[in-house]
């Protein structure tokens, strides 16, 4: 690690420098606002409102997780997982804020608690984003198939597995009259894990699908390739020749 | 694949200003969109936003150029710039992160540069995450609409109106 300034430092001014960086108040009209020691993906500190309600005062959020999902497009998943969230910590939501109101004397532990559900909420959300790098696994992987199977490809079809449960797959090929499954799989793990999932549901069909994982990079996968394997699936990349594809097919 | 970094450098003009929405009774939130054009082709999906909040005059003004959304895919911030903004910014400490302050002030610049991984051609996250400073003084909206359509490319940034904020008395009771 590079030396920095702070590095002469003690860790009693660090902590004192951090501390004034982490949370500050300012005041607009008859409001007030709080930056809390909480980070939103973008980067910017989850900020809490105070102001004025009859008989208390309301601490909300102010719609700045909703503002959160905005930005990346995600605003639907707002009231779903904002009510599960609040309900849960027994605030309250409308269509855009998290707030709960309250006594004055309460306000510290309202102020965690509401900053607290505004944070979850957009981490809830963004860790269900579709991944860019799985859309462009999965649009490479559509084209290779197009070209090597263009009479049986089956683009984006689900397939129920012994389980019942309909697993949403890149796409089924069928070679000598018996299936086989192509899924994109990024590194990431929640991509391996439902692939991993949902080869093994497949894998106890009566006449199970043969299942192939297309990866971008067998090295950087690294031990998540057992997962995959041990799941049933066979592990190809991407970039690999025609006759990888067709093999892996049989 | 989209070719991010041409859209950014491409001269465009708003195609049409539609003027800042209603604010929403819940949070005072007012935005606009407005559709971009280059060389007289209005781009399919890259627009201007625009977003304040009414009840908080002269700060908190935020513009981003974006990709919107379409099927398969998510909306895709390109770059934005935030005034005097709550919550100001942090940079967090990540691996091969960017070049910039672990804190930048209330007003910075989400730069495309920052948040685009050269290497492996795709963005660093999905909202923009690193920022810097400013260095111009953007005193007035005035000062920011200009610094938007000189950063942004945008010739006729000009259309974009003052944003229609209430200045409100302190009515705090006093106790």
């Amino acid at each position: 690690m590079t030396p920095s300034v702070h590095t002469r430092l003690g860790t009693a001014a660090i902590a004192e420098n951090a501390v004034r960086e982490l949370m500050r108040a300012s005041h607009s009209g008859a409001a007030s606002f709080i930056d809390m020691p909480l980070l939103f993906p973008d980067g910017s500190a989850v900020t809490i409102k105070l102001e004025h309600v009859e008989g208390g005062i309301r601490v909300s959020d102010n719609g700045f997780a909703y503002r959160a999902l905005e930005a990346v497009g995600a605003q639907r998943s707002f009231s779903k997982t904002a009510a599960s969230v609040a309900s849960a910590a027994e605030l309250s939501v409308d269509r855009r804020k998290i707030f709960v109101d309250i006594l004055p004397e309460f306000a510290a532990a309202a102020i965690c608690e509401v900053a607290a559900a505004s944070w979850l909420v957009t981490e809830r959300v963004f860790q269900r984003l579709p991944d860019e790098e799985d859309e462009e696994i999965k649009g490479h992987l559509l084209e290779r198939l197009a070209l090597i199977f263009p009479n049986s490809l089956i683009k984006e079809p689900n397939l129920k597995g012994a389980s019942t449960h309909e697993w949403p797959l890149t796409a089924v090929v069928h070679v000598d009259g018996h299936a086989t499954v192509f899924q994109a799989v990024t590194n990431h793990m929640q991509s391996v894990n439902k692939a991993s999932t949902g080869f093994l549901d497949l894998a106890n069909l009566p006449n199970p699908p043969r299942l192939v994982a297309v990866v971008k990079d067998r090295d950087e996968m690294a031990e998540k390739l057992l997962l995959l394997s041990q799941a049933g699936g066979r592990v190809i990349e991407q970039s690999q020749s025609d006759e990888v594809y067709l093999r892996a097919a049989r | 694949m989209v070719d991010y970094s041409s859209s950014l450098v491409q001269l465009k003009l708003i195609a049409a200003f539609p003027g800042w929405s209603d604010p929403e009774p819940e949070t005072s939130y007012a935005w606009f969109v407005a559709p971009l054009q280059i060389g007289g082709v209005v781009e399919e999906r890259l627009v201007l936003q625009g977003g304040c909040y009414i009840d908080q005059p002269d700060r908190h003004v935020t513009f981003e150029l974006h990709f919107t959304k379409k099927p398969g895919q998510s909306k895709r911030p390109l770059e934005r710039i935030d005034w005097r903004s709550r919550g100001g910014h942090t940079n967090r400490a990540r691996k091969n992160m960017p070049l910039c302050p672990p804190r930048v002030s209330n007003t910075h610049l989400h730069a495309f540069d920052l948040n685009w991984d050269p290497i492996r051609l795709r963005f660093r996250g999905e909202d923009l995450p690193y920022a810097c400073e400013i260095e111009e003084q953007l005193a007035t909206f005035e000062d920011l609409r200009a610094y938007t359509g000189k950063r942004f490319k945008i010739s006729n940034i000009n259309l974009v109106s003052t944003p229609p904020w209430e200045y409100l008395l302190n009515l705090e009771p006093r106790l």
